[in-house]
């Protein structure tokens, strides 16, 4: 498979149907224009400050740190409004929907809280919202179900295809494609066809930003890791982006079932974007089976494709067991309970904590709450008849 | 210009117009979907469009999606199905034009794919999600095998940019007839003769529209204005419902709609 590497360059592009290849080039126009407007960025800011808590502390996690043997602070994004990361973008994208005079936002969840974000930004701009979700993924995220339509967001269950965040992204494809002149597509990751890689970025850039800062301010050096989970790669990106140029080792971490850049991704075109997807030896897409809904996509950001053929990140898949390892010893080492999607890149952090040196100093990306997991996490602690002492 | 330009320029040379059915390969079955092909090229099918069943059909709505879904659980692939056209060779009249998504493509390898599906006469091919843009290694690699490649018009395609797709489609021209998804219905019949108006203008290329279209009406009224019809999702629904004859009875009754005069 030599064309990944002759290729890398090229990952991303805007691989869509007629009907929107025109559309995504009016929202480039309509988001250069933002991004050269002032005005845009203060209405952000100061939605991101007095409405979603920005910015969130990064936190010095002694107890886990003694346990690592190194330095680790949290990125918290958990500690944004809605209770993950993905509100710094949907609130960009909606006022950006707002800027482009269109009524309607759509958007595709996996654990929902991309679904729960959208809805929350669109309850606070007045637009109408709704939100396609895989039946399977209602059923495990039935909480944040309820949550979107407490916020006045409709959510469409999606039957075909694995019934998971993939089939959710073709089918608010499809309702874009019929609904363009009201409609605006959210989508939640660094993924999709040209803009949205990098519009994604840019709006979860300010992790990065904040990170980088407030890193210098208490530790007076750049960190020697920066660790996050990666399922499209949105909150990874975002904490790495700002990081790019310095001396810092990115480590993504995907969740075992959607092992996209660490194991079973080839090079190949999905959802409008060139980037590694898993799939078989013809090109059709293999439904993936992570633990956490958010890892649950059987590819990466076109971006984070780029930093692997370059070198520039590593990834890593982290198993069921040491995923939930890190969601408990967070739990009791600090009082944080982590999304599991997070909770993936904790596990990282005990699983390899032999490779980091005494003076590693390391910023771990916490995207997010695991009040939405906690249930499941129980089934699956007591189904493996262990309780939690074992973990 | 490959043999689906100068099969429609030799219809439209006698003052006819082509219909074009599109069929999923695998669906019921690999071997049934081959005997609805001949049998719709007896029944006077201007060019066949074959399709190859991809796990993520973006840009088709429920009916072919389900369809796509049933065949590959048939376990077919864009190898076998090539190799079944293959045996076919002979027994089709008319031009076989490949419609499938850009991955299985690229998988397989631009020059691959187009040396396969070449050598199984196949005349050229429609990848929705391939822009022109993204498609130069597929162009080139069609052009070194003399296979058509055709792309599609949109309503929302802007004037400049038909122009740009009109220069680069051979074959002919794919006009859409509504922005959904296939199979859609086409809620302004008007609107779409006017899309159709205004990209014959632009291309003195075989221009063909598809997306929707389910009814004698749809096919008489928007015959005028184009070259060719293209038939799809209701024709699958037709073979959904009533078996194989019913698709053919279906797709007769919309072979008798261009002879009406309007």
């Amino acid at each position: 498979m030599n064309k990944g590497t002759t290729r890398a360059l090229r990952f991303g592009g805007r691989y869509v149907a007629e009907t929107l290849y025109t559309p995504l080039l009016e929202l480039e126009e309509a988001w250069m224009a933002c991004t050269q407007d002032p005005g845009f960025e203060e209405e952000l800011g100061s939605l991101l400050a007095s409405y979603v808590g920005r910015p969130t502390p990064l936190y010095f996690a002694d107890r886990l740190s003694h346990e690592v043997g190194c330095k680790v602070y949290l990125k918290r994004e958990d500690l944004c409004h809605t209770g993950a990361h993905k509100i710094n973008n949907t609130l960009g994208q909606c006022l950006l929907t707002r800027r482009m005079g269109k009524t309607r936002v759509i958007a595709e969840t996996g654990a929902g809280q991309h679904g729960v974000a959208t809805a929350t930004a669109a309850a606070l701009l007045g637009l109408e919202c709704e939100v396609y979700m895989g039946v399977q993924d209602m059923r495990r995220q039935a909480l944040n179900v309820f949550r979107m339509e407490l916020l006045g967001a409709r959510v469409i269950p999606v039957e075909g295809g694995s019934q998971t965040l993939k089939d959710a992204i073709n089918e608010a494809l499809r309702d874009w494609a019929a609904n363009l002149d009201s409609t605006h597509y959210v989508i939640g990751s660094v993924v999709g066809p040209h803009p949205y890689p990098t519009m994604v970025r840019d709006f979860q850039a300010v992790i990065g930003k904040e990170a980088k800062r407030q890193i210098l301010e208490a530790e007076g050096r750049l960190p020697t890791h920066c660790v996050a989970c990666v399922g499209g790669g949105s909150n990874a990106l975002g904490l790495f982006y700002p990081m790019e140029g310095d001396p810092v080792e990115f480590i993504g971490v995907e969740a075992a079932g959607a092992e996209t850049l660490s194991l079973r991704g080839e090079p190949g075109v999905l959802h409008g974007f060139h980037s590694y997807f898993i799939q078989d030896p013809h090109g059709q897409i293999i439904p993936t089976d992570a633990i956490a809904a958010g890892l649950d996509y059987p590819g990466v950001g076109p971006q984070h494709s780029i930093y692997r053929e370059t070198g520039r990140a590593r990834y890593f898949s982290i198993s069921r067991e040491e995923a939930l390892r890190g969601f408990v010893t967070l739990s009791r080492l600090e009082g944080i309970i982590p999304a599991l999607e997070s909770a993936h890149a904790v596990g990282w952090l005990l699983a390899h904590k032999e490779e980091l040196s005494p003076d590693a100093l390391v910023v771990v990306c916490l995207s997010g709450r695991g009040d939405k997991d906690v249930q499941s996490v129980e089934e699956m602690l007591s189904a493996k008849g262990s309780g939690l002492e074992c973990v | 210009m490959g043999d689906v330009s100068e099969r429609l320029n030799e219809i439209r040379g006698c003052g006819v117009k082509g219909i074009i059915p599109y069929i999923v390969a695998g669906y019921p079955s690999l071997s049934a979907s081959m005997e609805l092909l001949l049998a719709l090229g007896e029944q006077g099918a201007t060019a066949i469009e074959v399709g190859i069943p991809f796990s993520d059909p973006m840009a088709d709505g429920p009916v072919i999606q389900e369809a796509h879904a049933h065949a590959l659980r048939e376990g077919v692939t864009p190898i076998s199905i090539l190799e079944a056209l293959d045996q076919l060779k002979g027994k089709v009249n008319m031009p076989l034009i490949l419609m499938t998504y850009y991955n299985l493509v690229f998988r397989m390898g631009e020059e691959a794919f187009a040396q396969m599906a070449k050598g199984a006469g196949v005349a050229g091919a429609i990848i929705p999600d391939l822009p022109p843009e993204e498609a130069g290694d597929w162009i080139e690699a069609a052009n070194v095998e003399g296979l058509d490649t055709i792309f599609l018009v949109a309503p929302n395609t802007l004037p400049d940019r038909i122009e740009t797709i009109a220069s680069v489609t051979s074959g002919f021209l794919y006009y859409l007839a509504l922005k959904g998804v296939t199979g859609s219905p086409i809620e302004d019949l008007q609107a779409v003769v006017r899309g159709l108006d205004r990209v014959r203008k632009v291309t003195n290329k075989p221009l063909c529209v598809g997306f929707g279209i389910s009814s004698q009406q749809e096919v008489s009224q928007l015959s005028p204005h184009c070259d060719g019809l293209i038939v799809g999702s209701s024709l699958l629904r037709a073979l959904k419902d009533k078996g194989i004859n019913g698709a053919i009875s279906f797709f007769r009754a919309l072979v008798e709609a261009l002879l009406i005069p309007q």
